[in-house]
């Protein structure tokens, strides 16, 4: 075989010759090659000869010569196996490169994109990392939108992590409420914000300016909550009444009155169609009512709670590995979870619910012996080994609660440190002003004193409420109470959101080991937080009527 | 107990082969199943007696394995690309030859000499940059600078990593 090695080598390298060789002709040199590389090898000493001839011949070469010769022997024997090849066969070999690989592979030819980018080889990863195409792309779209589709959402949702991962992020304010915004919600390309001030805003993201203001409730907007489907979103008020509205029209389906007090906590059963219309709101009159949204009846009235219903939460847990996606009617286990000042958190058991007469009954009652604020889901569904867990967040019992701002919120101080979680702790640096963007600083895990949690966050596991951890509280790195907690499922987050002023963006992935990054910046309690279904937009809503929008987005 | 079977290449040589080392080859193996006894060469139009040589090569270094399974691979196995030291030595042949190799234990269904081809060809593109893969394979970058921008912001993800 011939081999480009030796014929280098005999080249002076970097020495431009000047000599004219007679043969030199590329023609001829062309077909010399071709003959030498055609001949078989058999004999050691014919083919030392003819190395010897093809020696002396390159030694005549021009310097022009000599480099065209380089670049002849670098193609020889090389084709783009890559793109020529059948594409099974072609597929066959790009399965073996990793997601990363193969995306630089697409910027190497228009052919080698056709191949890289298909669907066929990407579907593999894009299941191996366990994505899901947003409904808006469903397999009935698959062939408009191109036999890239896998690569192009993967490219995404692996562009979305990163961001995550290092918070990289665009923010900007949005300014209007003239009072402590109290709930905020994310629905389609929406921001609902409700306020100390009565009323309800409505913020389009991507033109950052408020379309609408409601202003159809008396007293401060508690609580607001968005169905599944994203077709309804409801608003709970002081002034102890519910209204519901469509999504994206805005137009009011109804009051729901009853409550004998404040409403400030909503769960709209969700997931599947079927009860996307039932909607569960909570009181400081203690009790829980259960609505249907399309006819304004109230199916029931729950009692359990010695004090306001703080926290609601709505939660379904498969039982079967489902078969189908949409196949949810009889393979999940549905909860009612409320947290309540009373210290107490319920599981309602929904059983089949929603029948004629729905039964509902309390489960699993605990005591958690600290006021509970609010509540999340973690479904974990990225580990097999553990189970669902909720998170509480909660402050002691002698701390008094007060959401709208005007009331002191005073905190017991606690000597001891005691931090059996592996956290980092960030000291808040509050940067001026409130436009300027909110940072996210990683600071070496420094655990001593300092950190003294004066909230904490419960972990427990579902249905039957057992404390996951065998420390109860899990210690958080705020120094204020905690207002809100929200789960981030497909980035293995959860965030939380405190009075003293930050964010805590805690990554529970296996990677992340519970780290906790700190957000701050806001110079104002922070109150509530929200993400959207995508995981592409987070917002936050402070005391001092900001609302914040964070777009992982790039 | 050591039968021979005749294989003829596209150029017309014959090679004559142990019937067992044949039955790498899930091709071969189909045909004799159907033939039965026969003496008549097999002919092989596809595969030219040079690329014939290296893989009658690779089936006589390799006929004391256990027939791999014909299962596909699972999905650990799949991004592993290491290969052993002889099939490593082996496989150092030019890419035309490579090229030739691949399409011809496609033909002859040879999986496990398949995966060897294939997966070198996943080690000459992994870890090289669009530049040096084009200069690996002698391929033309025949994007636009506009498409060529494009597609650097939306591959960004990868370099992240």
């Amino acid at each position: 075989m011939f081999s480009a090695t030796p014929l280098t080598e005999a080249l002076p390298q970097g020495q431009p010759d000047f000599y004219h060789s007679p043969y030199a002709n590329e023609g001829t040199l062309d077909m010399k090659l071709e003959h030498t590389s055609a001949s078989h090898e058999r004999c050691q000493g014919v083919e030392h000869d003819r190395m010897q001839t093809l020696k002396t011949l390159i030694k005549d070469c021009t310097f022009d010569q000599r480099r065209e010769l380089v670049q002849y022997i670098n193609r020889l024997g090389k084709c783009d196996i890559v793109g020529s090849i059948e594409v099974p066969l072609a597929y066959h070999v790009l399965s073996y490169l990793g997601p990363e690989e193969l995306c630089k592979a697409t910027a190497v030819s228009r052919k080698w994109r056709l191949r890289t980018t298909d669907n066929q080889v990407w579907l593999p990863h894009f299941r191996k990392a366990k994505h899901t195409l947003p409904p808006t792309s469903s397999l009935a779209v698959y062939g408009q939108e191109g036999p890239d589709l896998f690569f192009k959402w993967y490219g995404r949702y692996a562009t979305l992590a990163a961001n995550w991962r290092k918070f990289s992020c665009e923010n900007f304010v949005l300014q209007g409420h003239t009072g402590c915004v109290l709930s905020l919600v994310i629905a389609r390309e929406y921001v609902l914000s409700g306020g100390a001030d009565t009323s309800i805003r409505v913020w389009d993201i991507s033109t950052r300016t408020a379309i609408r203001t409601i202003s159809d409730h008396k007293e401060d907007v508690c609580c607001l909550a968005v169905n599944s489907g994203e077709t309804f979103f409801a608003s709970g008020s002081y002034d102890k009444s519910v209204i519901v509205y469509t999504v994206p029209d805005l137009l009011t389906v109804r009051r729901l009155t009853g409550h004998f007090s404040a409403v400030i906590s909503l769960a709209f059963c969700g997931q599947s169609d079927d009860y996307r219309q039932y909607l569960f709101s909570g009181s400081i009159d203690k009790t829980i009512r259960l609505w249907n949204v399309e006819t304004g009846e109230c199916l029931r009235i729950l009692y359990g709670h010695q004090d306001n219903v703080s926290a609601l939460l709505f939660v379904s847990i498969p039982i079967h590995v489902p078969t189908h996606e949409n196949d949810s009617s009889n393979s999940c286990a549905r909860w009612l979870i409320s947290g309540s000042n009373d210290g107490s958190v319920i599981a309602w058991d929904l059983g089949y619910f929603p029948q004629e007469e729905p039964i509902i009954h309390a489960r699993s009652v605990l005591g958690l012996r600290s006021k509970v604020t609010c509540l999340t889901l973690y479904p974990q569904t990225f580990s097999s080994t553990q189970k669902p867990a909720v998170y509480i967040a909660s402050v002691p019992m002698d701390a008094e609660l007060a959401m709208d701002g005007d009331g002191e919120i005073s905190m017991p101080i606690r000597t001891s440190a005691s931090s059996p979680q592996q956290c980092q702790f960030v000291a808040p640096t509050f940067s001026s002003p409130m436009t300027a963007a909110p940072t996210i600083t990683a600071v070496s895990p420094t655990l001593s004193s300092a950190t003294q949690p004066d909230t904490s966050i419960s972990l427990l596991s579902l249905p039957l409420l057992e404390p996951i951890q065998a420390v109860t509280p899990m210690p958080t790195y705020h120094r204020g109470v905690i207002w809100a907690i929200t789960t981030v499922t497909s980035q293995m987050k959860i965030i939380t959101a405190s009075q003293d002023e930050t964010l805590q963006v805690w990554d529970l992935s296996e990677a992340g080991n519970g780290r906790c990054n700190t957000v701050v910046g806001f110079q104002s309690p922070v109150v509530c937080c929200a993400v959207n279904t995508g995981a592409t937009k987070m917002c936050v809503g402070t005391e001092a009527g900001d609302v914040v929008v964070f777009s992982f987005e790039k | 107990m050591t039968t021979k079977v005749t294989l003829t290449s596209s150029d017309n040589e014959n090679f004559s082969v142990n019937k067992e080392i044949t039955k790498r080859s899930i091709l071969i193996k189909n045909m004799l199943e159907d033939v039965g006894k026969s003496d008549t060469p097999i002919p092989l139009p596809n595969v030219n007696s040079k690329v014939l040589r290296k893989v009658i090569e690779w089936c006589e270094y390799h006929c004391m394995d256990p027939l791999a399974p014909t299962n596909e691979n699972t999905e650990n196995q799949k991004q592993n690309t290491d290969i052993e030291d002889w099939d490593q030595k082996f496989i150092e042949v030019d890419q035309e030859t490579l090229f030739k190799i691949i399409l011809a234990t496609n033909y002859l269904n040879i999986k496990p000499l398949l995966d060897i081809g294939c997966k070198t060809i996943t080690n000459m593109i992994k870890g090289k940059s669009p530049e040096e893969i084009y200069k690996t394979f002698n391929i033309v970058n025949n994007f636009t600078p506009k498409e060529e921008a494009q597609i650097r912001k939306e591959n960004k993800w990868a370099e992240d990593q």
